[in-house]
Order: C-alpha cells, then structure tokens, then sequence
C-alpha cells in the first residue's frame, strides 16, 4: 500500500499475484473507521451539552460580598417589575440643585428626563440655596398596577416626598401615577423598561378602587377585583 | 478426470496463443516466473480491478481523518472554557446609585450640628442638687437608654450631690470639620466631642470648680423635624473616650 505501482499496467512478464492481504486492511480500516465516528460523534454530544450548560457563575454585588442563587432563563414578573418601578421612582423624584441622579438617564425616556430636570429647577427653595428632595415608597401598599401587557404599564405609587435645604424641611405623603414603556435593552438597563411620564395624583385617585368597592358593596353589587 | 476434447482443445489453442509474443523473452525471464500464467487478456482485467487499491488508499485516508477529527473533539471538550468559574461583579443598582449621589449632598450643616450638640449634650449633662430638671425635654430627642444611664448615675450620687451641694455644667469644646464623619448609606453622624464637666460646690464657695476632661464620639441619625424634635438630628449613642481611645 505504500506504492503507487497500482497505476502501472503490468507487463506480460509480471507475476500475476493473488494480492498482498488487501482485503484484511480493508475490513480493518472500516472497522476503525466506524469506531472513529462512534468516538467523534460521543465527543460532539458531549460538546453539545458542554455548550447548553451554564456556566458557574460566581456573583458579588456592588460592594463586594458573594450572591447566592442560581441562574435560570429571564422573565419578567409582578415582583420584579414593582421593585423595578419602585427604584426608577424614588430615582426620578431623587433631586437637589445639581438635578437628578446620573444613573437614572438609561431608566426614563428622553422626553421624561427632560420633564424631571425641569421639575428639579423649577421647585429649588431660592437662588444658590442647595437642597434635597427624596421620595420614599411606602413599604406597604406603596405600588398599585392600574395596567398593562408586554409593551407598556401604568402604576400608582404611595409614599413620602421630604425636602431639606438649609432653609426649611418640608416632608409630607404624596401620590403619583407613573407610565413605562419595554424599549431595547442596554447595559444600564438590562431589563429595556424605561419611565415616559411622572405625574402627581391625588389621594382619591389612588384609593379609586377601594372606594368602588366600597360602593359596590353598599348596594350589594359584585365588586371589581382589587389590583 | 477427462474434459470436454473441443473445449480442452480451445484452452490450449487460447494459451498457446497467448503465449506466443512471450517465447522470444522466455529464456531471458527468471525460473521462479516461469510457473506463471503470461496471459496478457488476464493482466488487462486484473489492471480493470486495480481501482479496488486506490479505493483501500482512500479508505485509509478517511480513517485517519475521522481519527484526527474525533481526536480534536475531544480536545475541544477537554478545553471547555466553561470548566472555570465566571466571576460576575454588579454595578450599583439604581436604587443604590441613587442613594450614593443622594449621600453626597447630604452633609450635616456645621452650624445646626453645633447648636444641636451644645444644647442637647448641655441639657444632659446638667444638674444641680435640685436635680436636672430641662432633662426631660429631651424626651424624642435623645434615645431613652441615654437619659436612663444619666438618671441612674444621678441617683446613685444623689446623697454626695445634695451633701457638698454639687452644681454640674458642661462646657463643650469647639468641634473639628475632621471630628465629623458621615455614612453616606445610613445617613448617620459620627461626631467626637470634646468638652469640660465642671463641678462648683455650694458646700464650699470659697473652693474652685473641679474641672473634668470630656471626651465622646456622638452617633447621631437622621430626624424629621417635629414638635417632640424640632432638629434634624437624633442621639442613638454616646461613647465615651477614654484616654487611650482618644484620637
């Protein structure tokens, strides 16, 4: 087999042979040929499920201590998105002299941003005088989900606005109504939710489904389901 | 055994024939070549199947491939970069980022802090034989384990009090800007204090105060002004420094 003398046409005086055992290398090739696509076909299984696997992960938070938890595919649920709304809230209604936080541009439109930073100069005590406001959800029926669905959501929030300048300091409960809407996800917001639009209600507002079904039942009829 | 006399006759006129073009070479061929069979019509169909050795080389070819590539699969399992763990470190989330730069323009304003340390430690630590009687109005301003500490040293030296006629006042120091530390995520105030208790004696006028040093890191949190406390300050603690805890 290590000739190409094959390709020659042999000459009357060549010896006819009976050959040189081909036929064995033949079968012993398939042979391990077969066996080379059983162990390159368990090989690739095992890629195969090398690569659906998670990796390990091991989570710190910000300041430096371990998470524990396992990863699992992503999906949004009420608890995740009443915290989310909670924070990107107490972030917008977070102001002093210098505007507001930072952080929060990639967690409100930029019409909504523009809103707030125009809250923030409209409301500062005086001229040069610096302050800080900061609205806090209240920790007990402080999110309320008036509606929505994949693309957009509407909430009611309950909680304390306080204000402190060198001046005065002003604290007191408001309600506010807030809108978000699913947008394209980034590295600051993962999640791709952002605020459109911030805007104050009133008390009667936020307790408009308690009081319907506090009138449902004075006359005895089947009351709306409480959010 | 008898063959066939036509058909015997055919194989040896077939061989013959055959054999003709090889009788000029047969003395030049080597003995061990003569038992051979010098048929041309039977070398041509032996060199028609000479495809099955170039098929056996292609064989073996394919082999060592499927060999080399199961053996870089392998290899590839064996080098799996998910075998090391993935470290994942956060940013701050927006709550936290939020408090952070909130934190930053949270510093305790340097005048209300003094006027609320001065009055709050003064109505403290005040008394005369007749008792410490602006104590009370600390109600909501101080915590109550603070008051109920000072109130039970009061009563333990009440008899020496009302004997030498005891007079407590308590003189604080100014503060350092480097004494106050802020916590940016509690929002709490750590402020070390330095001060002078000085004990007149009613008992004896003609003797000088008694002047004792004072040393004591305050931990004040953050208050909502109200009527029980007007300040934006609440006392949580009172250590007092000794002389090897002081700075």
């Amino acid at each position: 087999m290590s000739s190409f003398a094959y390709r020659l046409l042999p000459q009357d005086r060549d010896p006819v042979t009976p050959g040189s055992g081909q036929p064995s290398v033949f079968k012993l090739c398939i042979v391990l040929q077969l066996v080379g696509l059983v162990v390159a076909g368990a090989g690739i299984m095992k890629l195969r499920a090398q690569a659906a696997g998670i990796p390990k992960i091991v989570a710190f938070t910000a300041d430096h201590r371990a998470i524990i938890g396992e990863p699992k595919t992503y999906q949004m649920d009420d608890d995740r998105f009443g915290a989310f709304a909670r924070d990107t809230v107490e972030a917008a209604l977070a102001r002093t002299e210098k505007g507001i936080p930072p952080a929060l541009q990639d967690y409100v439109t930029d019409a909504a941003g523009k809103k707030l930073l125009a809250q923030a100069s409209s409301i500062r005590p005086r001229a040069g005088a610096s302050f800080v406001q900061t609205f806090q959800v209240a920790e007990k029926d402080g999110v309320r989900l008036v509606s929505g669905n994949m693309m957009t959501a509407r909430i009611k929030l309950r909680g304390v606005l306080t204000t402190r300048s060198t001046d005065s300091m002003v604290s007191d409960t408001y309600y506010w109504g807030a809108q978000f809407v699913s947008g394209p996800l980034s590295v600051e917001n993962p999640i791709g939710w952002r605020l459109t639009d911030l805007f104050e209600i009133s008390m009667d507002d936020y307790y408009e489904e308690d009081a319907a079904i506090a009138a449902a039942d004075a006359v005895k009829l089947p009351a709306r389901q409480k959010p | 055994m008898t063959s066939d006399p036509p058909q015997a006759e055919a194989i040896t006129a077939l061989l013959e024939r055959a054999a003709e073009p090889d009788v000029a070479r047969a003395s030049a061929t080597p003995s061990k070549w003569k038992n051979t069979i010098p048929s041309r019509q039977l070398r041509t169909t032996w060199a028609g199947a000479a495809w099955s050795r170039v098929a056996i080389h292609f064989v073996f070819l394919a082999t060592v491939l499927t060999w080399l590539i199961a053996i870089a699969i392998w290899l590839s399992v064996l080098a799996d970069p998910k075998r090391n763990p993935l470290a994942f470190d956060s940013r701050p989330t927006l709550r936290e980022a939020t408090r952070q730069w909130v934190a930053q323009e949270l510093k305790p304003d340097y005048d209300q802090l003094a006027l609320y340390l001065r009055s709050t430690l003064s109505i403290l630590h005040d008394f005369t034989a007749e008792g410490a009687p602006y104590r009370p109005l600390l109600k909501g301003m101080v915590a109550p384990k603070i008051l109920a500490e000072a109130d039970a040293g009061f009563k333990r030296d009440l008899t020496l009090i009302k004997k030498q006629g005891i007079r407590q006042t308590f003189r604080l120091s100014r503060i350092d800007d480097s004494d106050i530390v802020v916590d940016k995520d509690t929002n709490r105030v750590a402020v070390t204090v330095r001060g002078t208790f000085e004990l007149n004696l009613d008992a004896e006028p003609r003797a000088r105060p008694v002047k004792i040093p004072y040393a004591a890191r305050v931990v004040l949190s953050p208050n909502t002004p109200s009527q029980v406390n007007p300040y934006l300050f609440y006392v949580e603690a009172i250590e007092r420094l000794t002389e090897t805890s002081k700075k």
